[in-house]
């Protein structure tokens, strides 16, 4: 009979030997060769695929975030070399490899002298930024290092002409694969920065690592380095990247896109010169217009300020108090006269000749004294009697005193 | 700034752009005097033509350098 000392649940089990793996040092990076099969590029992005040999296989996943590493496309059959870590997918109880790198096999040996040249330059500070040249905006010569035939040439001359066919090109037909690529290389480069060029373009249309490796060079990388011109490198396609990349001072990723990169297009230059053309007659224009406006001001306000524009002011001023004491004046007359009229209607109340008109008459003495009462003439007296159309010289003949009530001689 | 006393005789159509946007930079300021506006669209002037006589326009046939250091005219087969 077993004897049971302890169960485990297979999730312990397999994360214990997930823990194992994890913590030994080669399978945290290490180098797997074999062939690819059961290849499949899953829509995620990940490659998933089996590495074998005569001896057995092993799964192995490189996830999108790793595609940098591989610069082909993994088909069945290849002979690659894995670069990454091994480690257990506890979901199955297995362990796989995590690709980080995957090269070709037979490049294994160049893939590795490519990682140490890199390294060694990297370490010299031959890739910093200090030393990339800028590239100038508008050349007006541009060199080119490369084949005399195929296709870099070709798109270089057809984008350099497309974009300004006033940039003088000069070609250095140079070989650029097999043994006699890297000193040919290295000439062009100083043949023409002998000659006097603006930007050099160095490099050639697309091709197996074998063929692109002159680019990975010291001595290309140290001719490109130590270039007085500034340099555009285009080497193969977007996914190669040769050592000369780096040491460059500007990386383009096709001979076409440096074409590109190196020639400003003609019709910008031209409609950046009329911009600017516009801009300056504009501005002008805008400042002399200010300037006529404040000149224009001053002489308005210089006339203000004149003598003879005072004295007209001062006259306007005379004119308006002079028309409105005239106003008042007719308005004061207005009134005295309407006032008169009131009061001649009034003393036409008050006229004596009005009493006596209705019949009333006005009795005085002979000294003209108003008679009032009995007591002021005697009998023989003459009086003066007024009636409507003249005088009656009357004598008194009697005199005789009237009771009168009081209060009734007061109304 | 003083852009009128530098020589501008040997400047590349960059340096000259440059110029150019200065004095147009200049040009802007709402404080400039009208001297110094005439002065500045003067030289803005002078150095777009510059600008635009250095634009040598001429089509230019692809040259190739020889092994013997010469210029020939190159053929790409089209």
């Amino acid at each position: 009979m077993i004897k049971i000392r302890s169960v485990y649940t297979v999730g312990q089990l397999n994360s214990y030997i997930k823990n194992m793996f994890t913590q030994d040092y080669l399978l945290q990076s290490l180098f797997v060769k074999g062939e690819v099969s059961n290849c499949k590029y899953h829509s995620s992005g990940h490659i998933y695929f089996t590495l074998k040999d005569p001896k057995g296989t092993v799964s192995c996943v490189m996830f999108a975030g790793n595609r940098s590493g591989l610069s082909f496309r993994l088909t069945e059959g290849q002979q690659v070399i894995v670069g990454g870590t091994v480690d257990v997918f506890e979901r199955d109880g297995k362990y796989q490899m995590y690709a980080k790198q995957i090269v070709l096999d037979g490049n294994g040996a160049l893939y590795e002298k490519y990682e140490r040249l890199k390294r060694e330059l990297e370490e010299s500070g031959m890739f910093s930024a200090e030393y990339k040249r800028s590239i100038p905006r508008y050349v007006t010569r541009l060199g080119v290092v490369t084949a005399d035939t195929g296709a870099a040439v070709r798109d270089i001359i057809q984008v350099t002409g497309r974009r300004n066919p006033y940039v003088q090109v000069i070609l250095y037909p140079a070989i650029v694969q097999g043994e006699a690529a890297v000193p040919s290389i290295i000439k062009g480069i100083r043949a023409l920065e002998a000659i006097g060029v603006d930007v050099m373009i160095v490099g050639r249309g697309g091709g197996s690592i074998e063929d692109l490796w002159a680019f990975n060079e010291r001595a290309v990388a140290e001719a490109v380095f130590n270039c007085s011109v500034p340099i555009i490198s285009a080497v193969g396609h977007e996914t190669d990247t040769t050592i000369i990349d780096f040491v460059s001072d500007l990386r383009a990723p096709t001979p076409s896109a440096a074409a590109e990169l190196a020639v400003a297009d003609i019709r910008e230059i031209f409609t950046r010169m009329e911009a600017c053309g516009e801009m300056m007659r504009r501005l002008m224009e805008r400042k002399i217009r200010d300037e006529r406006m404040q000149v224009r001001q001053a002489e308005l306000r210089l006339k203000s300020l004149s003598p003879a524009s005072r004295i007209r002011e001062r006259k306007m001023t005379l004119l308006a108090e002079e028309e409105k004491l005239q106003e008042r004046m007719r308005r004061i007359l207005r009134g005295k006269r309407h006032e008169l009229e009131l009061y001649i209607e009034r003393m036409k109340g008050l006229s004596p000749l009005e009493k006596l008109n209705s019949g009333y008459s006005y009795v005085s003495d002979e000294a003209g004294r108003n008679v009032r009462s009995v007591e002021q003439v005697e009998n023989g007296q003459t009086v003066v009697i007024q009636v409507r159309d003249g005088r009656i010289d009357a004598v008194v003949s009697r005199v005789e005193p009237v009771q009168v009530q009081q209060g009734f001689e007061s109304r | 700034m003083n852009i009128d006393e530098k020589n501008t005789e040997n400047l590349s159509l960059e340096e000259n752009f440059e110029r150019l946007e200065m004095a147009i930079d200049n040009l802007e300021r709402d404080d400039i005097s009208l001297e110094d506006a005439f002065r500045y669209y003067s030289e803005g002037m002078q150095l777009l033509k510059r600008c635009n006589d250095q634009i040598d326009k001429v089509e230019k046939k692809v040259l190739k350098l020889t092994e013997e250091g010469m210029l020939e005219e190159f053929d790409n087969g089209e």
